[in-house]
């Protein structure tokens, strides 16, 4: 074999290697458990601010009626589509009710952890369900939170800080022989989907608005403050430091543009989550968006590491839940 | 390969060997590259113009993609953040009573997230919201012309379907006769004419858009 054939086997053998390295490598599921806490956290209150407009936005008479819903349907996928609800089947105040019931009771298991694989399932299913027929009053916090629920299923996203797990414990503290680690490779791949989901999310937020003239220029800034519609604190007396305003904009796109490169790299990691931290937080207290702020962080949580999670579980002795054995 | 990253390599492959077989891996590898392929397609496809590539791959995932809400655009506040808009509406009783309101209301809707939802119900109609465009003088652009009249008009059809939709909704939970909405267009200002002295809330700065009337007797 000459020395570019050698070569090219070595680079093959190797990217191969560090394909299953990246994707089959068995991690501690903290770092999903923890974005499992959050996330369910986060649908248990989406799904109760639907409670006060239920019929409103559920029922057959709703802002969008079943016959728009259907017109909408078609005319984002055309007369074969695939989209779906359970509430086309529901023509009654007492069966939405009850089906928002059951609903929320999901959200709630998946939060405390209780039955988590099956409750992460329903809650995947009931999440789409919900933004197919909430269709015309969805924002990005939806787009967020069904992808955080996608993901959820695939790994044991109840291994720590969940009922599940504090049962598990007790059943090891009582028969030894049961003991399992609890390093999963399903674990690994859903927080790696979610870690490339989210660097896609950033990019593609970056990429549209720089077909924006505003965000070349530096307005885009004043343009979001200026908006009395988003607006929850005032920050119009920024309208004196235009170049303050210009360079807010530019590092929100470069932000956005450069995150799925510098969010791999150990060094540019703290910094990158530290402006996503500042970038979402400024977004949550002062364009009235909390809820899709924090969304963004919690799919941030991906990037940290479990024995880091732990480590600050630890510290401040909150993981009376956690087990105490599984653990490197 | 970084010296770091090679490092892993190595002790990756001294390592004990993976759980999974190769079998296993090679199945889950095609469907991780799979998925992926669909969420980089989507929110490829919608920047405009939208990749040929991505647009052919998401007709072939199409069930997955609609049936499993896989992907969006991610287009927050892109591409560029624009004017509010909100619904000025009235309703009027059979016993001449007349009542106001609006969407969203900052002062009804509560919490915010509700107010929100509210607000995407506004601005889903505005992006319906589109004027007729003007006949070309020169007879050579006759078609473009019609290509987009044809758009207007499929854009008019799901505007009037939509607001006529909300109407009907405030018809039925307020018991009226009939409601006239207006659809307000709050525009933004400049940097300069803030400092200048004029309010966010100046009235000029709203212009009425479309203005619908659902009438209750039209409710199948």
């Amino acid at each position: 074999m000459n020395a570019v054939g050698k070569a090219t086997k070595n680079w093959t053998v190797d990217v191969i290697s560090a394909w299953d390295q990246f994707w089959f490598t068995a991690v501690d599921p903290a770092t999903l458990a923890t974005i499992r806490l959050c996330t369910g956290l986060m649908l248990l209150y989406t799904h109760v601010v639907w409670s006060l407009d239920l019929s409103s936005f559920f029922g057959p008479q709703g802002w969008i009626n079943t016959d728009l819903l259907q017109q909408t349907w078609g005319s984002q996928g055309g007369s074969n589509h695939y989209f779906w609800s359970h509430f086309l089947a529901i023509d009654s105040v007492f069966l939405l009710w009850i089906a928002h019931g059951f609903a929320l009771l999901i959200f709630i298991l998946l939060t405390i952890g209780l039955f988590s694989r099956v409750a992460a399932v329903l809650a995947f299913l009931l999440t789409v369900s919900y933004m197919h027929r909430a269709s015309g009053a969805l924002f990005g916090l939806d787009q967020i939170n069904v992808m955080l629920t996608l993901y959820l299923m695939i790994g044991p996203c109840g291994a720590r800080f969940s009922v599940d797990a504090w049962w598990r414990a007790t059943r090891q503290e009582r028969d030894q022989a049961s003991f399992k680690p609890l390093e999963s490779i399903s674990a690994n791949i859903a927080i790696r989907l979610i870690q490339i989901h989210m660097c896609v999310i950033y990019f593609f937020a970056g990429a549209r608005k720089m077909l924006g003239a505003s965000w070349w220029d530096g307005s885009a800034m004043w343009l979001s403050i200026a908006n009395s519609e988003y607006q929850t604190v005032d920050l119009t007396w920024m309208a004196g430091s235009p170049m303050v305003l210009a360079l807010l904009t530019h590092v929100i796109v470069l932000f956005e543009l450069s995150y799925c490169v510098l969010i791999w790299n150990r060094l540019t990691r703290p910094i990158v989550l530290l402006t996503a931290i500042l970038m979402h937080l400024g977004i949550a207290t002062c364009l009235g968006m909390a809820t899709f702020g924090l969304a963004m962080l919690i799919g941030n949580i991906a990037f940290i590491a479990p024995h880091l999670i732990l480590a600050i579980v630890r510290q401040s002795s909150a993981g009376a839940l956690q087990p105490t054995r599984g653990v490197r | 390969m970084g010296k770091r990253n090679r490092n892993k390599v190595e002790k990756n492959k001294k390592q004990s060997p993976s759980p999974l077989g190769r079998g296993i891996r090679i199945g889950i590898s095609l469907l991780l590259l799979a998925h992926l392929a669909v969420v980089i397609a989507t929110p490829a496809a919608l920047v405009m113009p939208g990749s040929r590539l991505a647009r052919w791959l998401l007709q072939g995932a199409a069930p997955y993609v609609q049936a499993g809400n896989v992907s969006h655009g991610y287009a927050f506040f892109a591409p560029d953040p624009g004017p509010g808009h909100i619904i000025e509406y009235e309703l009027r009783f059979a016993d001449g009573r007349k009542e106001q309101g609006k969407i969203p209301d900052t002062r009804k809707h509560w919490p915010r997230l509700r107010y929100h939802r509210h607000f995407m119900l506004t601005e889903q109609l505005a992006a319906l919201w589109m004027d007729e465009p003007p006949p070309p003088e020169n007879p050579r652009f006759d078609s473009a012309w019609q290509q987009d009249h044809r758009r207007w008009a499929r854009q008019r059809r799901d505007f009037t379907a939509r607001a006529n939709s909300y109407g009907r909704h405030l018809l039925q939970i307020s018991g009226a006769m009939a409601v006239e909405m207006n659809l307000l267009r709050h525009h933004l200002l400049t940097p300069e004419e803030f400092l200048s002295g004029r309010s966010l809330q100046d009235r000029d700065l709203y212009e009425t858009g479309e203005i619908v009337t659902v009438y209750a007797e039209e409710q199948r």
